[in-house]
């Protein structure tokens, strides 16, 4: 890294370790409202004891969160509204136009590390997804439902749900993979990959493509993307072009090699499929047969 | 080879499976009566017992299901264990023993939750999740195996060329790959240090099966003999870190550790030279993928500065190394991140990326990217939201043979409009200027083709979406989406359009009914010059228009026929075309890279319950796949799964 860099990380880590003061001294605020305790909220809301008690939040460890204070924890602290016997509304409502800003305002409270680390720099925050539209916070939680299903993404991205109906698709229509192996709902990365980048997503499963090799094929290891559509595609493995027409867009073709080529039914038959040739096309430890040749082994 | 079609034998005991499930599906129906709503959507054709996700009493939980898979397939394959065509790409389609369970114990904090099904040895799913010690030890896992036949060589058995139709070097062999993950999941949360995490994650992932080696029939009859592959592949990939987490804070540190082995055995080409005016002679081996590893330590910040701004830094330094040759690629990178929200109405954020990728190997490329981008977005009313980017990136290459450098500028704008909870409009469009195209610099001492840059990307790039969700009514939710982007190049005359348009939506009816649907069409238009050959007598730039289409039509419906009785029938439609026009090459050039492709999928599942403790299983499912232009790959394969659920 240059010092340039090194002196720009230091400044974000300086300001980053400063100002949280004054988001400590917002932190006194509860105290001074007053709260009351969960057993305090049960004597009115006491349906409420049975509705949150299998929820995930109920759920949480000692060590993770103190339970008599997890009603005041998304909805703030209920001294006042207890005291006016619901006459003074709770702080954080959750309801009507306040939705939108209670969420934001609540659950990054406690959410700032594990998947969620990145969320407040995620497209889906940025987009003003509430934490709401996926995830139901007075639901049973269920052990069973192992975390976003890719049918729920597909209510809001029926168009990229679509693409794996195409021919040539990863098995996520088949149920062998979710849309959350490859994107993290509440990620920063450029399209909230799971990885630093595309090509680092693709070679946690396609290992054998990652090299380096000797004789590298120079798209390969740019982006994966410059020849595959990751979801689906109408053409062979993934390719968002057909082979020939794909190989072309940056290749000339073979005429020089072979002159015979002028001929239309000899072009054929190099025009349909280069990998059939060029086998090893993602990189090779091995030069050509002969002169300049490559991937052909 | 053609097995399948004629396997008399097979139908049969399909036919009365069948039978027999119906029978026993209308028996229980006319002796129907209880409480089972299901109000399930989706539109993925797997087994219920495994999917079904039922309200549950806290404590113990476990059931069985026993029963089989029968399977009839029409097709010109019939490799035994692989689909006929492309039908049932991802499918093993064997007649097999039908197993499945589910179990969990509940008790709160602590959970254990193991769900498998097993369709046959080559196709099974098991997924758990767990919370142990009172959610000190929180862990998911997942054991995966599925066949994966990628035989769709195009030309393969190219009818009326036999000039150049292909022969196969190993006879019934195929090219298919099994893949088995094995991933776990484990987070440790420490309960004397709250808001601290240990994370041990790994996956595995195997790959086994063969490649097909073939070569121009012409060839092989004289010149070449070929043999081909066993595949047999691993992956291991380990997570270990460690994080703290505790507002306003968040510290993680990950360091991973991934291997890549490859046992298999190489292709090989035998060439005979006959002539003596070849210069090839002997076996030719194709290079085994080489064992490769890839090291990794990341380190990751989060401040949360006051209520409004949120500072993030992240860093990694790692390496990919070729275990063979020992050559290796370092890797850095640095990114930071502010979020700042100043005013209700004003969300600001800036992000700046550096990506250091070096590369050891001879004549090969490294990478230096930067990238910036400014986001905001303004909120004039509660209803609307205006965002703006710009997004600045500069790639240097060195060592390598394509572009040197490439710098894009793009634009972005955004509005979303949100009413209420019911109604999202988005419409958002982007433009980028791209100079110097990532692509391949033409290099001859012919001055007409020097420094020619053929580029699959465009100089200046248009992009333009929108999207409306709407529920009119609670229980109800649609989707319409348009995609409209070009990408336009000077230099080689390219204009590329692709158009996108998508509705969706489903509805719960009275009584359970629960109907959804999903429409979905596709363009893409590729117009370009391509060059042939590169030395001046023989160049020619020909223009070969390229066009791509999908439409795809999904629809269903959940029909709880009475209270023990629930049919889901689905239908599916895609149909998919790929061609280029050959003028400028030649007529019948394009004929063997044609895609006009046909898929029908229907899947009828039916959940009957017994008795109490007893619930009986059906599902059909009909894979159908004709390509008008390369029938080879047409198929059809129809599965019955039935089985007997037992409740514990």
């Amino acid at each position: 890294m240059s010092s340039k860099m090194k002196k720009l990380a230091l400044a974000v880590f300086a300001v980053g370790m400063a100002i949280p003061t004054l988001a400590l001294s917002s932190l006194g605020l509860s105290q001074e409202l007053g709260e009351i305790g969960s057993s305090a909220c049960y004597d009115c809301h006491d349906d409420m004891k049975e509705t949150m008690e299998p929820t995930i939040h109920w759920r949480l460890g000692e060590h993770e969160a103190n339970l008599e204070r997890m009603c005041e924890a998304c909805h703030g602290p209920g001294s006042a509204h207890a005291d006016s016997e619901g006459e003074t509304p709770i702080l954080y409502t959750f309801k009507g136009e306040n939705l939108e800003r209670d969420v934001n305002s609540t659950c990054v409270r406690c959410h700032v590390g594990g998947t969620t680390m990145e969320w407040p720099a995620s497209a889906h925050a940025e987009a003003g997804v509430l934490c709401t539209e996926c995830h139901k916070v007075k639901e049973p939680y269920k052990p069973f439902d192992l975390g976003i299903k890719s049918a729920m993404c597909s209510e809001c991205h029926a168009d990229q749900a679509s693409l794996f109906d195409l021919p040539s698709h990863h098995p996520v229509r088949e149920g062998k993979m979710h849309c959350v192996d490859c994107h993290n709902p509440h990620g920063a990365e450029e399209v909230m990959l799971k990885a630093d980048s595309v090509n680092d997503l693709c070679f946690t499963c396609h290992a054998d493509k990652e090299g380096p090799f000797l004789y590298e094929h120079e798209p390969v290891t740019e982006n994966c993307l410059t020849c595959h559509n990751a979801k689906g595609a109408v053409n062979n493995n993934l390719l968002e072009l057909d082979e020939a027409t794909l190989c072309l867009r940056c290749h000339a073709g073979h005429e020089d090699v072979h002159p015979r080529l002028n001929s239309a039914t000899l072009r054929a038959g190099y025009m349909t499929k280069c990998t059939r040739c060029h086998s090893q096309i993602h990189g090779s430890d091995l030069s050509g047969f002969v002169g300049p040749s490559r991937f052909v082994r | 080879m053609k097995r399948a079609r004629n396997n008399g034998a097979r139908r049969i005991l399909m036919l009365m499976a069948t039978l027999c499930a119906c029978a026993v599906i209308w028996t229980a129906w006319a002796a129907a009566a209880d409480d089972d709503e299901n109000k399930r959507i989706g539109y993925l054709p797997v087994i219920p017992f495994y999917d079904a996700i039922e309200q549950y009493s806290h404590g113990w939980d476990f059931s069985i299901l026993v029963g089989g898979a029968f399977v009839d397939e029409e097709g010109t394959t019939g490799i035994p264990g692989l689909s006929a065509g492309r039908a049932a790409e991802y499918s093993g389609v064997e007649n097999s023993p039908l197993f499945g369970f589910r179990m969990m114990r509940d008790s709160g904090k602590s959970y254990s939750a193991v769900k498998n099904i097993f369709l046959n040895k080559k196709d099974f799913l098991t997924e758990g999740n767990s919370s142990m010690f009172g959610r000190v030890l929180i862990s998911k896992s997942r054991l995966n195996k599925y066949p994966h036949r990628l035989d769709n060589d195009l030309a393969a058995d190219w009818a009326g060329q036999t000039f150049y139709s292909l022969q196969a070097g190993s006879e019934g062999m195929d090219t298919v790959v099994d893949v088995t993950q094995a991933y776990r999941e484990n987070h440790i949360k420490l309960p004397w240090l709250p808001g601290t995490t240990l994370y041990a994650d790994i996956n595995t992932l195997w790959r086994s099966g063969q490649r097909q080696a073939r070569t121009l029939n012409h060839c092989s009859s004289c010149h070449v003999s070929t043999t081909g592959q066993t595949l047999k592949q691993r992956i291991w990939d380990l997570r270990l870190g460690a994080e703290v987490a505790k507002a306003p804070y968040a510290v993680r540190y990950i360091h991973r550790y991934r291997y890549f082995d490859d046992a298999s055995q190489a292709l090989s080409h035998d060439y005979v030279n006959l002539y003596g005016n070849f210069q090839l002679e002997g076996v030719q081996t194709f290079a085994a993928t080489p064992d490769s590893s890839r090291v990794s330590d990341t380190g990751a910040a989060r401040v949360d500065l006051g209520t409004s701004a949120t500072a993030l830094v992240k860093m990694s330094r790692g390496y990919s190394a070729n275990k063979t040759t020992g050559y290796r690629i370092d890797s850095n990178r640095f990114s930071g991140i502010l979020a700042f929200t100043p005013m209700p109405w004003l969300r600001l954020k800036g992000r700046y990326d550096r990506l250091d990728w070096d590369n050891d190997v001879p004549n090969s490329a490294s990478r230096t990217t930067d990238r910036f981008r400014g986001t905001g977005v303004f909120r004039p009313v509660r209803e609307l939201r205006l965002e703006g980017s710009y997004a600045w990136e500069k790639v240097d290459r060195t060592g390598g043979t394509e572009v040197a450098e490439t710098t894009t500028k793009s634009y972005r704008l955004k509005g979303t409009y949100r009413p209420d909870k019911r109604m999202r409009l988005t419409a958002a469009w982007r433009h980028a200027d791209v100079e110097d195209p990532f692509g391949r610099v033409l290099r001859n001492s012919f001055s007409r083709i020097d420094g020619v840059l053929l580029s699959p990307f465009g100089t200046n790039e248009d992009e333009f979406n929108a999207m409306l969700t709407y529920a009119p009514f609670t229980g109800t939710s649609t989707t319409f989406s348009y995609r409209w982007s070009r990408s336009e190049n000077d230099s080689v005359n390219l204009s590329a359009t692709r158009k996108q348009l998508t509705a969706a939506g489903h509805v719960v009816m009275g009584g359970g009914v629960v109907l959804h649907g999903r429409i979905f069409w596709y363009n893409n238009d590729v117009q370009r010059d391509v060059y042939l050959g590169v030395l001046a007598p023989l160049l020619e730039i020909v223009d070969v228009p390229y066009e791509g289409s999908g439409t795809s039509l999904q629809f269903g419906i959940s029909l709880p026929l009475a209270d023990r009785l629930v049919f889901r029938p689905r239908y599916g439609y895609t149909k998919a075309e790929s061609s280029f026009d050959d003028a400028g090459l030649g007529s019948g050039v394009a004929a063997p890279s044609v895609i006009d492709a046909t898929i029908n999928r229907f899947t009828m599942e039916t959940d009957v319950k017994l008795a109490e403790r007893f619930d009986l299983l059906a599902v059909y499912i009909l894979d159908d796949y004709s390509d008008d232009s390369q029938p080879l790959h047409d198929g059809t394969v129809h599965w019955v799964y039935s089985g007997l659920v037992f409740k514990f």
